[in-house]
């Protein structure tokens, strides 16, 4: 199901909120909370019953490991059942997401033709394993406590932020379940969940989806693309996915909100990073803590010695895997490789004190987390690079209709270029009017840290709202619904 | 504290039933029959309705008449009276396929004996993919609808949601203005002849290229054998014409194996069905490769419209 879809806001929402909120003032909290366990598993499964059947076994697995692993005291014995759990959700990632792609590295390196299974990758499973892992290592490490099974499937199930993140952490969010503060329904929760929700809504069905098809026109002729084409395809991906991802964030965010749950943010302002650390603490930050914790650390502590050359090679391998992450294919590989890149090269500046300016190290930031997500969007790298050559002017330069006098053109030798869509100027004026929001305007964070409730606030949400409800008919799947 | 929800829902529930009963009251789409305000002009050209009744309130007698979509739009009928003396009438319409052409041969041969029926036919209108025009049935040519499509069409009603859109409200919007202050587009002169446009000297802008999955209709394919039996038996004089497209389009279908393909198809087609085809979908468009001779890749010019028709009764 999905967040911009009639049904979900006009029934599903209402409903979920009812029914939770109602039992528990009638105190029955553990009926609310499986009420809301089984809205959230009806969520995931609505198209897909299988997708059901696949939580249901990983929770129940990692829950029954985790409670295990806390009983157990042998070490020996504690250590093959952690192995196991490794196994079991790397196992379960890796068959699902890598199955195909492995496969069909097998076949380009030994020249076999071994059938490809076609797996159809289940909903979500890079998130709810992520999360799940977390928990199962932090049990293992001595570094979690015991939970009821009800308060852990929510931690894992919980709808607003199942199918795309952000990534929760069970710290942050079993003892927003177990606490009696949340346990009432509360107009301001609601409010600020409204408000949240809606300004995701708006960047996503507004903005993004009116993006998607000039980034997709373009990925679709990449042999055509001239240098103005180029950038506007490059830079129309870049905004869609920033608008989808963050859009989705938000209305993860308001949901929980309105469950008196708080969802940490995910986004705030990437695009005014100035250099790729700092966009990585602005991106996707849930998965950079992640990260951080999960997979570099562990990493820098496997190495030989701390310094800062090991340093850096963690940190390259660490945004390896996170490239790997998002998903089975060699653009994936090389995006993270090129941003492990980006952070070594960074450090070294910063060792040797190396420091852009500002008006420098803005744009350098934004055109090369541009080109990532170029090669992130790409379906092979030689797509992608083909759309670099057109960026760089090697593809020829073409101007779009209407920029100059067909006079002046023919006067200079410049031709005006073939058309990829019909509203070439409502893409370039909204390519202007995205610069301007993610550079100027505050983000939904800081709106939220300002939000008072006034009627005036109400209004313009409503606006943004119903001009919402008019654009859920182009019913369009989020970009991370994919990994 | 709880001024904010309560705003919001009231907010909310004013703005869209307000926005929703606009764009009903506006039926920007003509696809309610609804003119609260009494427009002169909806977002999308009334074409049916404008040339429906300027032939019925029109005292000539014709004996000739040039069927197509808006890509036979420029065809003159001066320039086809003067190639056969015959009292002509365009009645090209936006956005046709075979079920719009059974309809307006059955309407004129309600009321005139005709002698000859130029009938453009485009690479789109034999696609399964490409919907027929769903105004055709709310338009006065739906009582003049084959039997075959009696029982098809869909009536709408006003929760459809074609109109709970974005491109619903911006064109209610801009059915709004334009009527305030606009300009009002695909205006229809006497004989049904399009307002005249200035050609240009530019190159073709590459439009409606949605060819990608073409499949040939067959039921289409059955109402153009259809035409071509009923004109036979009446004694009409049907030409077909294959719409023309700029070499830019035509080169960007050729170089899919798929459209190049449907495209062959789509010309056996024609010339299994009818006995007088003329095909203008050929490299012999290169030469007219500029504004001059197509507004854009689909639409020829009334320049390139004449010379068709030269072509064509030049080989007679």
């Amino acid at each position: 199901m999905l967040f911009n879809s009639y049904i979900f806001i006009f029934l599903f929402l209402p409903l979920s909120l009812l029914t939770y909120f109602l039992l528990l003032k009638w105190e029955k909290v553990s009926a609310a909370k499986y009420s809301l366990f089984f809205s959230s598993l009806f969520f995931y499964a609505y198209g897909n019953v299988k997708y059901s059947i696949l939580i249901m076994t990983s929770i129940l697995v990692n829950y029954y490991i985790s409670e295990f692993l806390m009983k157990i005291k042998l070490p020996s014995k504690r250590k093959a059942l952690f192995y196991f759990a490794l196994l079991f959700n790397i196992g379960l990632l890796c068959f699902f997401k890598y199955m195909d792609f492995f496969i069909e590295n097998v076949n380009w390196l030994f020249g076999s033709e071994i059938g490809l299974l076609k797996i159809v990758l289940p909903l979500g499973i890079s998130f709810f394993t992520l999360q799940q892992l977390a928990f199962v290592i932090d049990v293992y490490t001595g570094q979690a406590k015991e939970n009821k099974f009800i308060d852990y499937g929510l931690f894992v199930t919980f709808f607003p932020q199942l199918v795309a993140g952000p990534i929760v952490h069970y710290k942050d969010i079993i003892p927003q379940f177990q606490s009696k503060d949340n346990k009432s329904f509360k107009a301001e929760s609601l409010s600020l969940g409204i408000f949240i929700f809606t300004i995701g809504l708006f960047k996503k069905v507004i903005i993004a989806d009116t993006f998607a098809p000039f980034a997709s026109e373009g990925f679709k002729h990449v042999g055509d693309l001239h240098f103005f084409y180029a950038w506007g395809t490059s830079l129309a991906y870049a905004f869609q996915i920033y608008f989808d991802f963050s859009g989705y964030s938000d209305m993860a965010i308001g949901l929980g909100a309105m469950f008196n749950i708080k969802i940490p943010a995910n986004f705030k302002s990437p695009y005014k990073s100035t250099n790729i650390v700092d966009f990585w603490s602005r991106w996707h930050i849930t998965l950079t803590n992640f990260i951080t914790a999960y997979i570099f650390t562990p990493i820098v502590r496997s190495m030989p010695k701390m310094t800062f050359p090991y340093m850096m090679l963690s940190m390259f391998l660490a945004m390896t895997i996170a490239g790997l992450w998002h998903g089975a294919a060699w653009t994936f590989v090389v995006f993270g490789v090129l941003h492990g890149a980006a952070i070594v090269i960074h450090h070294n500046w910063k060792k040797y004190k190396i420091k852009l300016p500002v008006y420098v190290s803005w744009p350098v930031t934004f055109i090369f987390v541009s080109m990532c997500f170029t090669m992130f969007r790409a379906k092979t790298v030689e797509q992608a690079w083909r759309i670099y050559k057109g960026m760089f002017g090697f593809s020829g330069f073409q101007l779009p209709k209407g920029i100059l006098s067909t006079e002046l053109m023919n006067s200079w030798g410049i031709k005006y270029g073939p058309h990829m869509v019909n509203d070439e100027n409502i893409h370039l004026a909204l390519i202007i009017i995205c610069f301007f929001i993610v550079r100027k305007m505050k983000n939904s964070v800081e709106h939220a840290q300002e939000f008072k409730r006034t009627h005036k606030e109400a209004l313009v949400t409503a606006m943004m709202f119903v001009l919402c409800l008019f654009g859920l008919n182009r019913l369009t799947e989020f970009i991370y619904f994919n990994f | 504290m709880k001024k904010f929800n309560s705003y919001f829902f009231l907010y909310s529930g004013l703005l869209f039933f307000g926005l929703y009963g606009l764009i009903i009251a506006v039926d920007p789409y003509d696809k309610l029959g609804i003119n609260v305000f009494g427009l002169k002009t909806k977002a999308v050209a009334s074409s049916r309705e404008n040339k429906f009744y300027l032939l019925e309130s029109s005292k000539d007698a014709y004996e000739a008449f040039i069927l197509g979509s808006s890509t036979a739009h420029k065809y003159h009928t001066e320039d086809l009276e003067a190639l056969t003396g015959l009292k002509t009438f365009n009645y090209a319409v936006q956005h046709t396929t075979p079920e719009d052409y059974v309809a307006i041969i059955n309407h004129i041969r309600s009321m005139f004996k005709p002698k000859l029926i130029v009938l453009q036919v485009a690479f789109v209108d034999l696609d399964k993919n490409y919907e027929t025009d769903k105004i055709l049935y709310s338009s006065p040519l739906k009582d003049f609808l084959g039997q075959e499509s009696k029982n098809t069409y869909i009536k709408e009603d006003i929760f459809s949601n074609n109109y709970m859109t974005l491109d619903a409200l911006r064109d209610t919007f801009r059915v709004i203005l334009i009527n305030i202050a606009g300009e009002i587009r695909h205006q229809y002169l006497a004989h049904g002849n399009y307002i005249p446009q200035k050609d240009g000297t530019g190159p073709v802008q590459v439009v409606q290229f949605s060819h990608q999955n073409w499949i040939l209709d067959l039921n289409r394919v059955e109402m153009l054998k259809k035409i071509q039996k009923e004109c036979k038996d009446a004694g009409i004089n049907l030409v077909v014409i294959s719409a023309p497209v700029s070499i830019d389009h035509l080169e960007k279908i050729q170089a899919d194996p798929h459209m190049n393909n449907a495209l062959k198809i789509y010309k056996n087609v024609l010339a299994e069905t009818f006995e007088n085809v003329h095909d203008f979908t050929t490299e012999k468009v290169r030469e007219f490769n500029t504004t001059e001779f197509f507004g854009n890749s689909t639409h020829p010019t009334r320049k390139f419209s004449k010379y068709m028709l030269d072509e064509i009764w030049r080989k007679k």
